[in-house]
């Protein structure tokens, strides 16, 4: 595996803060974005290992975001992090029918969900404290 | 039937003149060979019996022509209160028609009004003139209409319209609308005038300075004089001594008046009450007398004289001939009319079966049979009116049931309209909750970590974590419910099973690959469609692969498979999810269906995924269900009705 670099795009600061909690003393690397375009910056300059993307946020959306983040790179493993709302199911659906790769977690999400997420994506590592 | 009734009556009109013609010339020629000798040999008294007879015989047929003429218009009174249009009053255009054809007919009417059942007058015709219904009459105290209205005919004295001093009788006749039903009057004004025309040319004798008056009896007004001026007006002018001449009797006698002497010869008639009176001085009545051996030429003038009287009685017979046919026509005709009368009174009892016999009058018989066929008409639709109903009782009742059913589906419209935009609401809520949770729980998870397991701390923070799990199950079960009522709004259609679990499997394709899970399929090309809810349907498969996905990723499988399958099976459609995992032990598996139970780790699962799936199935009137084996797989299994209308 390359790099543990995991990269967060959420509107809410709550939400970021709360990914970098969880990922504090850990093997990754953990960076937030507050948009769906500083995301796609990030990614574009730096390349990381996992993506956790917001579906509902100003500007690009997480569907709209992804589509760019595929643009960037094809196999970056994305979990979009959502209340899933009714409002963007028809769009995953279609981002999903369209071949994009993605996976999705219910927020709220824990320590153990998140590390377990990167832990089969990245593969594993060892054990966290 | 009104042409051969006239030219019946015409024939008979015609048949009686010739013979009374012929009578009478026979009788003029006998009389005239008979006078010459009698005159000559008859005493005195006997001559002034003859005189005063033939003056009286004058009086009286004079009194008969004027009761005829009555009668007469009081048989076209009787016969317009027949008429439907009359009797019902319910069509004015009509009645008023009818009445202008009367009037117009009959020379001697004035005037004709038709009254209602309270004395007011609803129509009035005057000559040809309708009279504008604001100066209609209200006529409850006219003994005209209190008399007709009792149900007897009325004739009035002699009565002077006050504008035109002009005489005139007022006639009055009971309008029925039912036999013994007074629903109105008809009053008729008939003019006098040609009383005196009638009076007027009925000379005693040729050269007689005679005159014949007529005054009425009731209040002693003059109705008839030679001099028309006094008429109308004045009283009887050589103030006859009534009493002795009524009640029907017929007097002559020698009167002395303003010192000289005449003979005076009465008639009463008593349907009029009115007397006849001729007045001829006593020198000309008598003069026969006085000069006995008179020449012949003056016999032959008294011969003329009585030629004429002939004439006149001649004229009278005639005109009371001809009444006579008048009257029998009328009979002729209203007798059958009275059938037809009696016809629409059954029927308007509701006597449906009534029919009238042919009389052999053709058109009364043509009426009668039109009549008939409307009886019969009338029945055919009062059955069908029936039936329609009945029909429509029964389509009541159905209706009633309808409405009932629609206000309830439109109760449970309501309803959902309710929890659709409660879903609504608490989904943004729920939604907006989430990531504060998200940060609640890092935080405390956070702070967990870096706390000693020995700090009292310790256990409070980890209490955090547990109760913002329990939160988060909370919201996620609102989440669902909104998701539900979404769902809900979807309408029925048709769908195709296998269109449907590839969208669910093309939608977690990632899933697979990530977990290195491999997917088999089994459609049967032949299956049916289904009708329902397609995206609930969809919810439902990816809950299962979703379901089974988790359930693989914690296998030690070398091949993790998922096997999914859909076929028909009977009235069903079959649709299968297996995966070759860990299984589900006998306890949960009993339970796998009740809601919030999950195997999951907290924050993972809500418990609700597999219930809300077993509700969208069973509301599809099609079940589901569970089998597992420890240690080989899990195997859900749908079935879901055929859409009927294909097969």
């Amino acid at each position: 595996m390359a790099n543990k670099r995991i990269l967060v795009i959420d509107d809410d600061e709550a939400v970021r803060k709360a990914f970098v909690l969880a990922f504090r003393d850990t093997a990754y690397e953990i960076e937030a974005a507050e948009s769906g375009e500083k995301g796609i910056e990030k990614e574009r300059e730096d390349r990381y290992s996992l993506v956790f993307l917001d579906l509902k946020m100003p500007g690009l959306n997480g569907v709209e975001t992804l589509r760019e983040i595929r643009k960037i790179d094809v196999d970056v493993p994305v979990y979009i992090v959502t209340g899933f709302h009714v409002e963007f199911i028809d769009e995953l659906k279609a981002a999903a029918e369209d071949g994009l790769k993605f996976d999705t977690m219910q927020k709220p999400v824990g320590r153990d969900q998140l590390l377990l997420a990167a832990d089969s994506a990245i593969g594993n590592v060892t054990a966290h404290p | 039937m009104k042409t051969w009734l006239m030219v019946g009556a015409a024939l008979i009109v015609a048949t009686t003149l010739v013979v009374l013609t012929a009578v009478g010339q026979w009788y003029t020629k006998r009389s005239l060979d008979e006078t010459s000798e009698t005159l000559l040999t008859k005493s005195e008294d006997a001559l002034i019996i003859e005189v005063a007879g033939a003056h009286e015989a004058i009086a009286r047929e004079l009194g008969k022509a004027f009761e005829l003429k009555f009668e007469e218009v009081r048989r076209i009174l009787f016969t317009l209160s027949l008429s439907p249009d009359i009797r019902h009053n319910d069509d004015a255009p009509a009645a008023v028609a009818f009445m202008q054809t009367i009037l117009y007919q009959e020379p001697l009417l004035l005037s004709l009004s038709l009254v209602d059942a309270v004395g007011q007058e609803r129509i009035r015709l005057v000559r040809d003139k309708v009279i504008d219904p604001t100066e209609l009459r209200q006529l409850t105290g006219s003994a005209a209409y209190i008399s007709a209205r009792l149900g007897q005919s009325y004739l009035s004295p002699l009565l002077t319209d006050l504008q035109t001093d002009g005489p005139f009788i007022e006639l009055a006749e009971p309008v029925e609308k039912f036999p013994g039903e007074v629903t109105g009057v008809l009053i008729a004004d008939v003019d006098l005038s040609e009383i005196w025309d009638l009076a007027g040319l009925a000379e005693l004798s040729p050269d007689s300075p005679g005159y014949i008056y007529v005054v009425d009896a009731g209040h002693g007004l003059l109705v008839a004089h030679p001099e028309r001026q006094r008429t109308f007006t004045g009283t009887d002018p050589i103030n006859l001594d009534l009493s002795g001449r009524l009640q029907g009797r017929t007097v002559s006698e020698l009167l002395t008046i303003n010192g000289e002497a005449f003979l005076v010869s009465s008639a009463h008639n008593t349907a009029l009450n009115w007397l006849v009176v001729a007045v001829e001085p006593a020198e000309f009545a008598l003069a026969p007398i006085a000069s006995q051996s008179a020449t012949l030429s003056g016999d032959f003038n008294a011969l003329e004289g009585n030629l004429l009287i002939l004439a006149l009685i001649v004229a009278a017979l005639l005109l009371a001939g001809t009444m006579a046919v008048v009257i029998v026509g009328a009979r002729a005709i209203v007798a059958p009319i009275q059938r037809l009368v009696d016809g629409t009174a059954a029927v308007a009892d509701g006597d449906l079966d009534y029919r009238i016999e042919p009389q052999g009058y053709r058109e009364v018989d043509l009426l009668a049979r039109d009549f008939n066929r409307m009886v019969t008409a009338l029945g055919a639709s009062y059955d069908a009116l029936q039936s329609e109903i009945s029909e429509r009782a029964r389509f009541e009742i159905a209706l009633e049931r309808s409405i009932d059913e629609l206000t309830e589906s439109q109760a449970q419209l309501i309803q959902a309209e309710k929890m659709s935009a409660l879903g609504t609401l608490v989904a943004g809520v729920a939604h907006e909750l989430n990531n504060p949770m998200m940060g609640i729980l890092n935080f405390a998870q956070f702070c967990a970590r870096k706390t000693s397991e020995d700090d009292e701390r310790y256990e409070v923070l980890k209490d955090i974590e547990v109760e913002t799990k329990r939160c988060s199950a909370i919201v996620e079960s609102l989440l669902t419910f909104s998701r539900s009522e979404h769902l809900k709004e979807e309408s029925m259609q048709p769908g195709d099973c296998t269109y449907i679990l590839k969208r669910a499997l093309a939608l977690l394709s990632y899933r697979f690959d990530s977990h290195s899970v491999s997917v088999t399929e089994n459609f049967d090309e032949e299956t049916p469609s289904i009708l329902g809810r397609v995206n609930q349907i969809e919810q439902v498969f990816l809950n299962l692969i979703t379901n089974a996905i988790h359930a693989l990723r914690s296998s030690k499988r070398q091949e993790k498979i998922i096997n999914v399958s859909v076929r028909p099976e009977g009235d069903f459609v079959q649709v299968t999810v297996e995966d070759n995992g860990p299984g589900i032990d006998p306890e949960a598996l009993r339970r796998i269906f009740d809601p919030f139970f999950t195997t999951k780790p907290t924050g993972e699962g809500t418990g609700l995924g597999l219930s809300v799936s077993r509700n969208i199935i069973e509301a599809h009137g099609g079940e589901i269900n569970c089998e597992s084996d420890m240690g080989f797989g899990t195997r859900f299994r749908i079935l879901l009705p055929i859409h009927k209308e294909q097969t």
